[in-house]
């Protein structure tokens, strides 16, 4: 079975090259939008080599078990009414496995247009606003650095997964003065069931012991305000949603879990220089088996410079802080230090170099690191990056 | 109690009615679309040497800084009218389009292209077409209605006879007024 699943990754991978060189020999791809049908996409590829713990795949041998890629199609069916969707596939070490997912599919409906306004309504499975980056994590192009910020996005555990995407309705408004603007959704997801791969991110070896695992009433809200066309961006971002599983052992049982979370992002930029920082705050509330509730909050942020050398090079240095505490266990504080350089040769190549020290085991995917979690982790990460 | 011949007549009327319509119908798209490839693109100065260029269809007194921010970074989708608004622009690297960013927009050229990868990526909103030369530019805006973008400003002299002239309508005092007025707030 694992052997299937490795052949059809190593087919996967080959269509991508495949499709990759077709593209490249084309030359640039001017997106055309003259039947009001656009197609966009992109595929990247990492290396990771690390010492202290495995992140994604076996990375202290080194490993290229970190791929991403996505291909969207948009339909403008009339003034008011646009079609959306994407296809994304992810492999990431024990915690993504390869397959193709409908990441995003939805109808897109503009109830209100005024000059200076405007209210809509998405309808199907929607990308959740959460913090700058979320709605576009999964994009190398989109985000700063190869891993996401760790303190905010959870890239390595499975609270990523939860954050993603809604199947619901999400309404969204916007309205405009001289010098700012700003913009306001909320999305009502339905419940779901969540994958294996999901419950084995979030729980570990004892998601073996779990049957059938619910995400419940997912709500996502967000505001954000930017000033002088996006010199300045401030975001509120809030999240609340609940989970239930069926527990076979030690006796057969439900066990509740509850997430509420608050982000606040800033961002500054100026010709040659970004300066971001997000803070968050995410407060777990776990009902075990034996009915024992156990309270858990994180407190997370980071602080992020960015520079541009030249307008193709850039690099970036990031601070990164998590702490958790919890009613059951000690707390537990992890800082991250980000080092990064990429190269843009043109708008649709893109080369990355970061490095990453970890000192402390917050956000180490435990399915990489099968016989334990060292505290202190050393990455080098290369990626190479295609879209059209 | 209809008589069955009486149906048949409501249906065969109800037949001709919707052949009506869709003829009418087909006519008008027809002619709009004649009407729209034959007339050239608006020029409309700016005050720098850029100049925005609509397709002639477009409304120009819809046109103010925010109204421009909010259709280049796409939130605004349709005009007044419910056209669609159609964004056609040059690549990133290229001079015009970054003078147009810094000058018309007072928008970073980095800060755009990341309002538009988040749309692109996340299904939220229609990018703008990139265009590879500013002739290309000119020809997709002169053939597509709602459309929009820009030009380097060509002055203004009255060449008699040239359609270009005829087509052209200047309304800089509108939007020198418009942007003279933002620039007293936002610093370039």
């Amino acid at each position: 079975m694992s052997q299937a699943l490795a052949q059809a990754r190593r087919y996967w991978r080959q269509l991508l090259l495949a499709s990759g060189s077709l593209l490249l020999g084309s030359g640039t791809v001017y997106a055309h939008d003259k039947d009001g049908l656009q197609f966009h996409g992109f595929a990247s590829q990492g290396y990771i080599k690390s010492h202290g713990n495995n992140f994604y795949g076996d990375s202290e041998d080194g490993s290229t078990d970190y791929m991403e890629a996505g291909l969207n199609a948009r339909w403008r069916v009339n003034s008011n009414l646009n079609l959306a969707g994407q296809i994304f596939t992810r492999d990431a070490g024990t915690t993504d496995n390869g397959n193709v997912n409908i990441d995003y599919l939805f109808a897109d409906y503009r109830i209100i247009q005024q000059t200076n306004s405007g209210v809509g309504a998405r309808v199907g499975r929607v990308r959740n606003n959460y913090g700058l980056y979320n709605a576009t994590r999964d994009v190398i192009f989109t985000r700063s650095t190869i891993l996401s910020p760790n303190a905010i996005y959870f890239e390595g555990n499975g609270l990523r997964e939860i954050l993603f995407s809604s199947d619901g309705l999400e309404f969204y408004s916007y309205w405009d003065e001289e010098n700012y603007s700003s913009s306001f959704s909320l999305t009502l997801g339905l419940d779901k069931d969540l994958s294996d791969k999901v419950k084995r991110n979030l729980l570990g070896t004892s998601s073996n012991t779990t049957g059938d695992a619910k995400l419940l009433n997912p709500i996502f809200a967000q505001y954000i305000h930017t000033l002088n066309g996006g010199d300045t961006r401030f975001g509120v971002s809030f999240l609340s949603l609940g989970m239930e599983a069926a527990c076979k052992l030690p006796i057969p049982s439900d066990l509740r879990f509850d997430a509420r979370g608050l982000v606040l992002s800033v961002q500054r930029n100026f010709y040659d220089w970004t300066f971001t920082g997000e803070f968050a705050s995410l407060d777990l509330s776990y009902i075990t088996t034996i009915q024992r509730t156990i309270d858990s909050r994180y407190d997370t942020y980071y602080l992020q410079s960015e520079y541009r050398i030249t307008p193709k090079i850039n690099a970036v240095a990031r601070f990164e802080s998590s702490r958790s505490t919890s009613s059951d266990t000690d707390d537990e504080t992890t800082e991250n230090f980000v080092l990064g350089l990429r190269w843009k040769p043109t708008l649709n190549w893109l080369f990355g170099l970061d490095a990453y020290h970890f000192n402390g085991a917050l956000g180490i995917p435990t399915g990489d690191n099968p016989f334990g979690v060292e505290d202190k982790t050393d990455i080098i990460a290369a990626m190479i990056g295609y879209r059209f | 109690m209809t008589a069955p011949g009486s149906t048949k007549d409501v249906a065969t009327r109800g037949t001709f009615q919707i052949l009506r319509w869709s003829l009418g119908v087909l006519l008008l798209i027809v002619f709009h679309n004649f009407s729209s490839a034959a007339n050239l693109p608006k020029e409309i100065q700016t005050d720098g040497n850029i100049s925005l260029l609509v397709n002639a269809d477009v409304d120009p007194s819809e046109l103010s800084l925010s109204s421009l921010r909010a259709i280049f970074t796409m939130r605004k989708r349709s005009w007044q009218d419910d056209t669609p608004i159609t964004v056609v622009v040059l690549p990133d690297n290229d001079q015009t389009h970054q003078q147009f960013c810094k000058t018309v927009l007072k928008i970073y050229p980095f800060v755009l292209r990341e309002q538009w990868d988040r749309l692109i990526f996340s299904g939220t909103g229609i990018p703008p077409v990139i265009v590879k030369d500013i002739n290309a530019l000119r020809e997709t805006i002169s053939e597509t209605p709602g459309a929009i973008g820009y030009t380097i400003s060509t002055e203004p002299t009255v060449s008699p006879g040239s359609s270009h002239v005829e087509q052209r309508v200047d309304v800089t005092p509108y939007l020198v007024q418009n942007l003279a007025h933002h620039d007293q707030d936002t610093t370039p």
